[in-house]
Order: C-alpha cells, then sequence, then structure tokens
C-alpha cells in the first residue's frame, strides 16, 4: 500500500537543485572548465538560456576548486536589491588563488558592467553565469551550456534510481516530448514531472 | 510499538554503506504538537573507528516546486574520541534524541508544497566525508492535501 504523506517526490527541488545531481555532460568535465579559465586569465563567463545548466556548472566548478585547494566563494544574486552585497562581495577579495562564483549576474541590471569594471582590478579568479555575456566588461565567454536531451532522460533515471519512494516510469518518448514542451529548460521540465509525479501517487492511494 | 524507518541519504558517499534505522517513542511516528519526541538511533555498516563525530538533530524542512526552508529544533554534536593504533570495529554506533516538539509548523503533504519533519543523523568519516541519513515522523495530523478537480464546463 503506498501511502501519500510519507513519500519524496523525486523532482523536488532539494533533489534537483544545483549541485546535487552528478555531473552528466560527455563533453567537458569541470576540470577541464576550470582549466580552460586559467587558460583565459581566470575571468570568465558561462552563459546559456534558462535552465540549461549555468548554476549546475558553477556549483561542480566549486567542488573541483575546493579538491584542488583553492579558497571558494558563492554568491547567488536574487535581484538588484543584492547590489551592496555583490559589491562587498567583490571588491573584499584579497586572495590571488581564490575563486569566486556568482550566480545570475545579469540581475545586477545597469550596476553590473560598472562593478565588472571593479572586479577586474581585484585579485583572484571570478566566474558568473548570466544569459547574456554582457555587462561583463572585458571578461570572456568560458563555457555556453545548453542542454540536451538525452542528458535529461539520463538526470531523470539517476533521480528515479536514488529516490527512496516507490518508483515510477517514464518511457523516453514521453520524457523527450515533455523536454521539448519546454523548450530544453531542464528546471521547467522536472516541475511538469513533480506534478506528474503528485497525480500518480495520489491515483495510486485512490486506487 | 516502536517503529523502525528506513533513511534517506542524500549526501555524499562514505567509505563503506552506513544503514541507519530510527526507533521512535510512539506508534508510527505520529506525534501531537507539545509532546516528548524520544528517538533512538542506530548506525551499522560503518567502521566506527573511521567516524569523527556524529551530528543528531529534530527538524523540520520543506519540500516542493520552490526554494527549500529549515528548521532545527533540537541539535547535538557528538564528537567521538578516538584512541590509537584502534583495531577496526563494526560495532553499532547507538544514540538517543529527545526533547519536546513545538505547537507548529505542522506536517503537511500538499501538493506544491509539503512540510516534513524528520530526525536527522549525520556522520563525519576520518577525511571530512560525511553522510545524512533522515527518518520522517509526522507532528499533527493534517489530511494530505488533493488537487483541485478539473473545472467541469
Amino acid at each position: 500500500m503506498i501511502v501519500a504523506r510519507s513519500l519524496h517526490n523525486p523532482f523536488a527541488t532539494r533533489f534537483t537543485r544545483p549541485g546535487q545531481l552528478a555531473w552528466r555532460s560527455r563533453t567537458h568535465s569541470p576540470a577541464a572548465v576550470l582549466d580552460r579559465l586559467e587558460h583565459l586569465g581566470g575571468r570568465g563567463i558561462i552563459s546559456g538560456p534558462h535552465g540549461s545548466g549555468k548554476s549546475t556548472l558553477l556549483h561542480h566548478l566549486l567542488v573541483e576548486a575546493a579538491t584542488r585547494g583553492w579558497p571558494t566563494r558563492f554568491l547567488r544574486l536574487r535581484s538588484l536589491a543584492d547590489w551592496p552585497r555583490a559589491v562587498a562581495t567583490v571588491l573584499g577579495r584579497r586572495a590571488a588563488d581564490e575563486l569566486l562564483c556568482i550566480d545570475s549576474w545579469e540581475v545586477l541590471a545597469w550596476p553590473r558592467g560598472l562593478l565588472a569594471r571593479l572586479a577586474s582590478q581585484r585579485p583572484g579568479r571570478l566566474v558568473v553565469t548570466t544569459h547574456q555575456p554582457c555587462g561583463c566588461g572585458d571578461w570572456p565567454v568560458l563555457w555556453e551550456t545548453r542542454s540536451e536531451e538525452q542528458q535529461f532522460v539520463e538526470l531523470v533515471a539517476d533521480l528515479l534510481r536514488q529516490s527512496p519512494s516507490p518508483p515510477v516510469e517514464f518511457d523516453d518518448a514521453l520524457l523527450r516530448a515533455i523536454f521539448s514542451r519546454h523548450g530544453g529548460n531542464t528546471r521547467e521540465a522536472f516541475f511538469e514531472l513533480y506534478d506528474r509525479y503528485e497525480r500518480w501517487v495520489r491515483e495510486q492511494v485512490a486506487a | 510499538m516502536m517503529r523502525t524507518a528506513a533513511g534517506l541519504a542524500p549526501s555524499s558517499s562514505p567509505p563503506l554503506s552506513p544503514q541507519v534505522t530510527v526507533d521512535f517513542n510512539v506508534d508510527d511516528g505520529n506525534y501531537a504538537p507539545g509532546d516528548n519526541i524520544r528517538a533512538r538511533y542506530r548506525v551499522v555498516g560503518v567502521d566506527r573507528h573511521a567516524v569523527t563525530a556524529i551530528e543528531q538533530s529534530v527538524a523540520w524542512y520543506t519540500e516542493g516546486k520552490g526554494e527549500e526552508d529549515l528548521g532545527v529544533i533540537l541539535f547535538e554534536r557528538k564528537p567521538l574520541e578516538r584512541v590509537e593504533p584502534e583495531p577496526a570495529s563494526a560495532e553499532p554506533l547507538v544514540g538517543v534524541i529527545s526533547g519536546k516538539l513545538p505547537p507548529s509548523p505542522l506536517s503537511y503533504e500538499g501538493v506544491i508544497v509539503k512540510i516534513r519533519w524528520c530526525v536527522r543523523v549525520r556522520l563525519f568519516f576520518v577525511g571530512g566525508r560525511d553522510f545524512v541519513s533522515e527518518h520522517v515522523f509526522f507532528l499533527g495530523d493534517v489530511p494530505v492535501a488533493r488537487p483541485p478537480e478539473p473545472a467541469v464546463s
């Protein structure tokens, strides 16, 4: 018998948020991206559309950097109101080997160009994520993220395998249709699967 | 009757594969606001000398489509004393966490968001790795939410 109130939805954000999912790309590893960052002079932009894995890559870069012994810092920006926090973080940097990662750089809007110029004068490595590589001074594009259908199918398989709740099966054709319906936005596709899982659980309980 | 819950382990993989069981002091892990919780846990499948500390806590968290929220009600970190050299030992690690539960938030099984209460046991290993095991219990008796029926035209 399935008891709905003790089930974990495998597509809840606590299981799908950046850093929780295994790295799945076949084309590049976080280590290779960090090597490229070094090659580019220690500053770079991760750009890509919504739900394409920018934040996920950023988290895996932080883990890889820590294994290399680099001091790391992470700042997630939520709105323009975070501007003072961003300034304090960027200007407070002292260590040349530190990696500072800032997620959602674009929310800073017009002040980001000024902050980029100030940040370029500080020591240390810096990676920011943004949808469009503008307002980032002369920083090069470190990586452009692009979500892939097969990668999404494999991530779903990972989530279902790791879930302690009763498994629900989604066939590949359905997963590919969901991925396509959301224009390759993995986050939105996970949300649809979350809703489907909730409906499935309640149907099982009712039955 | 005691209830034994299987754990959920979303954290990093440990050197061995610990299995944590928790026995609650009430039937089916159902508590009322203000009740006293007493949970006994037992960890097997791990060399106890490889464990440097155990954190035990009673906490609630949200689970759903949005950002998570979390509250820790009871917390205790227990460093484990080490005497060198020590032979490997598969003897179980055991512990108890107890205290009074607050009036809220009540456990809630919603569609978009859920509120879960749990006993959490976190093991820290030599070398810095850790392992987390969560064991859900229930505070209050809020019925499971049902999604709205589609409108009929």
